[in-house]
């Protein structure tokens, strides 16, 4: 029999304990906007739900130097309507625009979309170019950094331990780069994607720093770091960006599901890093 | 012709209702005393019911029904053909389960969080069965089979090789036709399954009545046919089950049969002897019913002087466990072949198979815009093969009036009175700049445009000048208040595209009433005559027309009355609205000599005892006459995603006299979002393997198109042709179906323009474009 129970603690000390004391059967629930479909498809089940969403100590934005912090629980909407984001982060607030719909948006949280650990979640990759750090709590590990870069293992598989909750996140401001984000879904709202690309670039008549990204094209929302160093030094060119694209297909291991074939996801890969490159320097 | 409400723009009057929030739905619907019902759903395709342990569930108190306990009757949940010509296959509560998520138990419990826990407590023992998911290997001799039996009338049939039912019709010689013909055209058409997605779910709520009856809210487009059939089932008579028109939150003619959880309902409200509310999730509703999947084999014979000679036509259709009338459907989608063009000569073979999928009913043309793109789109390309204009081959060959016209099959004939077929094309032609349109060898780089034309129509309900095969027939009452004011009375479902209203503004145009003073009344089984369906367009053509006459009838009883009262011949009388007074008058034709204000001959009539004005009756129209539609679409394709736009597209249609001007522009517009999802996105495809959904019934990966797919307001334009028929009300034809019948077509004839790719199946999704496009550069 699938029996779910309920804890809503009142702060950070209490969730931590919750989630320790049930350690395997714990099952934290932000915005629900993944938990909630898979306990109706029967993915999530014979669990303790821990409701983190009155910790307010785990929401906001916050500026510190040329450090970015974000609390795990902070909205997506909130990320989208951010000035801070728009200036410091623009390439994780153009990813915030096309995520989901205003519905989805005002519940779903960026500490979910990481854990959840989709390869096509919208904020990967973003956040990834952005050289992401997060910060894991738990009773039994204490505080731990996580690079972003070596979080995700596979879908839906992190580094994170059972009793830990992502806290926060934090990265540098890159106000000096030019960066953009593509997301391609198979309508123009409320999709998930079939593929995404973002990159983020220093320089004009070269590139000075080059960050490539790309979502749903591999197990996991990865860094093309090969593509990345051959761009460095290069001018920005129509043919640099054929020869890199094809640099970033050996870099990628997408596979065929319901909304788009292997073969598919390669064509789009070369469109999509193509495309994101003009954007980012139009 | 000139009219004082019909064809103005006015507020709904469900409007306010639905935007507050305060319109009640079944959903809605609760009742002292009443409890939840779930149904349990087979996991798998093809399974039998060995037996089912309700002892655990039952503990908790939970009412359980179980096969055993539902009346051993065999029915089919549509009843719109005669009763000698319908298929019937399914009981309540089936003893095979033939698809996964047919409801094969259900539980009823005080509360929603007991039932579902009673349900989870229902254990189940399957033996499973071969399933048949592949409609062509279901015919083969080794195939396993999903029914020995099954009833045709009242008679037993047996079913061999899967085939459901199957026709043939022959007009001339199709063969020795296009053995003689100029050029023969051959192509294979497949056309998706697709879910409605109709906003409501399927839900009902039943309520035993203490003289043994029931009383239901149900999710429906036909409060008769869910009496019929539950009378039927219960062994009730009519007079003891009472169906109310209850809102309805869309349909695309999902809710065109007795829904299945309706006599479920029914069966646990008797059972438990309480009211009984059961509503379907989304992912249930996924598992009800689909689109009937088609592929259609078109062979097409042409002589160089732009005649048609002959068409064979072989259509396959993949109708799931259950027949909802495939029977008629195999009429009607050769129906709507035949009454495209003037073929002179036409071989046509229809097959309906039996799989163990979800059941397939109506959806949004019955078959029409699956015919229309196997015909539309090889008229195109034999246009272009042989050289033809698109246009002038289309004027030469189209059915139009004068011309015979099959609204339902070959047994639902009638002669085409009014006609704007080539209005639409010229004006439409004018308007997309089809004279400038080029060809696809000059196209080049990442994004290209295309025009393509289709060209198509819908019946207006199901009326012929003999009775047919179809039934239809519809009813209505109109009586005048004490005051003026009028009550229109009305078994026919508004879907949502303001059917009701069309008959509130025909009865307000009758008797020069402020539309504000007409009232729709809530009513029921009990208190309609019989209507069939609001289906096959014919609400406002057909139910608009029975009120017609029952207003009429009204109005000559009030002539009568006021002339007793004026001392004046009625026949010397007309009723006028005297926009000084603000008031409907009474009065001698042409002045006001003698005169009386509505209001008070009515409330005269009552004070002197002579009655209330009224009129009532059935009522059949004798025609079905066709509405055409012609869609010109101008696609943008990216060649590098795949992704194909709609750019710009005119929708122009021929429906006679508009009533409501703004809900016909509507029609359009939504059916181009609707079709441009068939054409380009939607598919609800079952996995070969577990027979269950691809997409699990979730609407993530289902995606129908948005306002976002759909073009700028200004690249958009709706037009209506200068048309009249003579036997609709004033002049009204239908609307719903014709207007999204040939937009698929126009679209994939459009991408052809801008890329020389035909598709022949749907939807032509970014990565099948790219596909073919790859394909196309390895050949060159
Ligand atoms: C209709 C719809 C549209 C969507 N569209 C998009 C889209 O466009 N792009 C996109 O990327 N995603 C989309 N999603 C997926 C989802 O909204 C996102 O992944 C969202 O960010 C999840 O956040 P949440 O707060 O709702 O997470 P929840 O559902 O609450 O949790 C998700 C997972 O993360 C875990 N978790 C949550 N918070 C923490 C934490 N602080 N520490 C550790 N583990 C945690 C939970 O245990 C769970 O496993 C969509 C979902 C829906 C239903």
């Amino acid at each position: 029999m699938n029996a779910i129970s309920y804890y809503r603690p009142r702060n950070l000390v209490e969730a931590l304990k919750v989630i320790h004391d049930y350690a395997g059967r714990a099952k934290v629930i932000a915005g629900g906007t993944n938990v909630l479909p898979d306990i109706q498809a029967g993915k999530v089940k014979d669990c303790v739900l821990v409701d983190v969403t009155g910790l307010d100590e785990l929401s906001g934005i916050r500026m510190e130097g040329d450090m970015v912090f974000l609390g795990s629980l902070t909205l997506i909407s909130d990320l989208a309507a951010s000035r801070t984001i728009r200036e410091q982060a623009n390439v994780l607030w153009q990813a915030c625009q096309v995520f989901g719909d205003p519905l989805v948006r005002n519940r779903a949280t960026i500490g979910g979309n990481l854990a959840y650990a989709s390869p096509a979640a919208d904020t990967a990759v973003p956040l990834l170019l952005l050289e992401t750090t997060l910060i894991a709590e738990s009773l039994a590990k204490g505080r731990r950094e996580i690079p972003l870069t070596q979080f995700f293992r596979g879908p839906g598989e992190t580094v994170l331990a059972p009793e830990e909750l992502v806290t926060s996140l934090f990265f540098h401001s890159t106000s000096s780069y030019q960066g953009a984000y593509i997301k391609f879904g198979l309508r123009q709202a409320m999709v998930i994607s079939v593929a995404n690309c973002g990159v983020l670039l220093k320089g004009t008549d070269t590139f000075q720093a080059a960050r490539v990204g790309f979502g749903a094209l591999a197990p996991v929302p990865l860094r093309a770091t090969q593509t990345e160093a051959f761009l460095c030094g290069q001018v920005p060119d129509e043919s640099v960006f054929a020869k890199a694209a094809a640099i970033a297909q050996s870099e990628l291991h997408p596979i065929s599901d319901l909304r788009g074939s292997r073969e598919y996801r390669v064509m789009l890969a070369d469109a999509l890093f193509k495309q994101a490159m003009r954007k980012a320097l139009a | 012709m000139s009219f004082t409400t019909i064809g103005t723009v006015t507020p709904r009057k469900d409007g306010i209702g639905k935007v507050t929030g305060a319109e009640r739905f079944t959903q809605d619907i609760t009742l002292p005393g009443m409890w939840s019902a779930l149904c349990l759903r087979s996991p798998h395709p093809h399974a039998k019911i060995l037996a089912i342990d309700t002892s655990e569930a039952e503990a908790m108190g939970a009412v359980v029904l179980v096969p055993d306990d539902v009346p051993d009757l065999f029915y089919n949940e549509r009843t719109v053909s005669v009763p000698a010509r319908t298929y019937r296959d399914r009981r309540v509560l089936p003893r095979v389960a033939r698809h996964v998520g047919e409801p094969i138990a259900a539980v009823a419990a005080p509360s929603e969080e007991l039932a579902f826990r009673a349900l989870s407590a229902l254990k189940v023992n399957y033996q499973l069965l071969p399933a048949v998911l592949d409609p062509v290997a279901a015919q083969s001799a080794t195939s396993p089979s999903l029914y020995q039996e099954v009833f045709f009338g009242d008679e037993v049939v047996a079913v061999s090789n899967n085939i459901a039912c199957q026709r043939q019709i022959t007009v001339g010689d199709a063969f020795q036709a296009l053995a003689q013909s100029d050029f023969v055209f051959e192509r294979n058409y497949s056309l998706p399954r697709v879910y409605h997605h109709q906003m409501e779910t399927k839900s009902a709520v039943v309520r035993p009545d203490p003289d043994g009856g029931v009383t239901v809210w149900c999710t429906t487009q036909s409060i008769h046919n869910v009496r019929h059939l539950l009378a039927r089932i219960f062994s009730l008579p009519m007079s003891k089950v009472k169906v109310k028109k209850t809102p309805l939150g869309g349909s695309f003619g999902s809710s065109i049969q007795m829904n299945t959880v309706i006599p479920i309902c029914a069966a646990l409200a008797l059972k438990a002897m309480r009211p009984v509310k059961l509503v379907s999730s989304r992912e249930e509703d996924f598992y009800s019913h689909t689109k009937y999947p088609s592929q259609i084999h078109l062979k097409i014979g042409v002589n160089g002087d732009m005649t048609i000679q002959g068409v064979i036509a072989d259509v396959l259709v993949d109708i799931g466990a259950h027949q909802i009338q495939a029977y008629p459907y195999l009429g009607s989608i050769c129906g709507w072949m035949v009454s495209l063009y003037k073929w002179k000569n036409i071989q046509y073979e229809g097959k309906a198979i039996y799989t163990n999928k979800v059941p397939t009913c109506a959806m949004q043309g019955y078959g029409n815009p699956q015919m229309n793109f196997a015909v539309e789109s090889l008229i195109d390309e034999i246009a272009h093969q042989c050289g033809f204009d698109p246009i002038e081959f289309r004027l030469l060959n189209y059915v139009g009036a004068g011309d015979e016209f099959w609204g339902q099959g070959p047994t639902v004939r009638s002669i085409i009175k009014s006609c704007g077929v080539e209005e639409t094309l010229r004006v439409g032609a004018e308007w997309i700049g089809w004279d400038r349109r080029q060809m696809p060898e000059v196209k080049s780089g990442r994004y290209r445009r295309g025009i393509g034309l289709a060209r198509g129509f819908h019946t207006s309900g199901a009326g012929s000048p003999l009775p047919a095969e179809v039934v239809d027939l519809s009813s209505a009452t109109v009586k005048v208040n004490e005051d003026g004011s009028l009550d229109v009375i009305t078994p026919l479902q508004d879907l949502g595209g303001g059917t009701n209203d069309a008959h509130a503004k025909i009865a307000a145009e009758v008797f020069q009433v402020p539309l504000d003073k007409v009232g729709l009344s809530a009513v029921d089984t009990t208190t309609t005559c019989y209507d069939v369906c609001t289906h096959a367009s014919r609400g406002t053509y057909v139910g608009g027309a029975a009120v017609l006459q029952a207003a009429q009838q009204a109005k000559t009883m009030i002539l009568d009355f006021a002339g007793r009262l004026l001392g004046e011949f009625p026949q010397q009388l007309e009723m006028v609205f005297d926009s000084k007074l603000a008031e409907t008058a009474v009065q001698s034709i042409g002045s006001n000599v003698k005169r009386m204000s509505l209001a008070e001959v009515a409330r005269m009539a009552m004070v002197n005892g002579w009655g209330t004005a009224m009129g009532s009756g059935s009522y059949r129209q004798k025609n079905c006459p066709p509405s055409f539609v012609t869609n010109f679409v101008e696609v943008e394709l990216d060649t590098l995603t795949g992704i194909i736009r709609i750019a710009r597209a005119v929708s122009l249609a021929d429906c006679g006299t508009l009533i409501n001007p703004d809900l016909a522009a509507g029609q359009l517009e939504g059916s181009l979002m609707r079709y441009g999802g068939y054409a380009l996105s939607e598919e609800t495809e079952n996995d070969p393997d577990s027979g269950a959904l691809l997409c699990q019934g979730f609407i993530t990966d289902n995606k129908i198109f948005s306002t976002n797919e759909m073009p700028y307001i200004k690249d958009f334009q709706t037009y209506f042709a200068n048309t009249y028929e003579p036997s609709g009300p004033f002049g009204a034809k239908g609307l719903g179906e014709a207007a999204g019948n040939s937009v698929a077509s126009a679209i994939a004839n459009a991408i052809f323009n801008a890329s020389g790719i035909r598709f022949t199946r749907l939807p032509i999704t970014p990565e099948r474009f790219l596909q073919a496009l790859c394909e196309r550069k390895g050949d060159q």
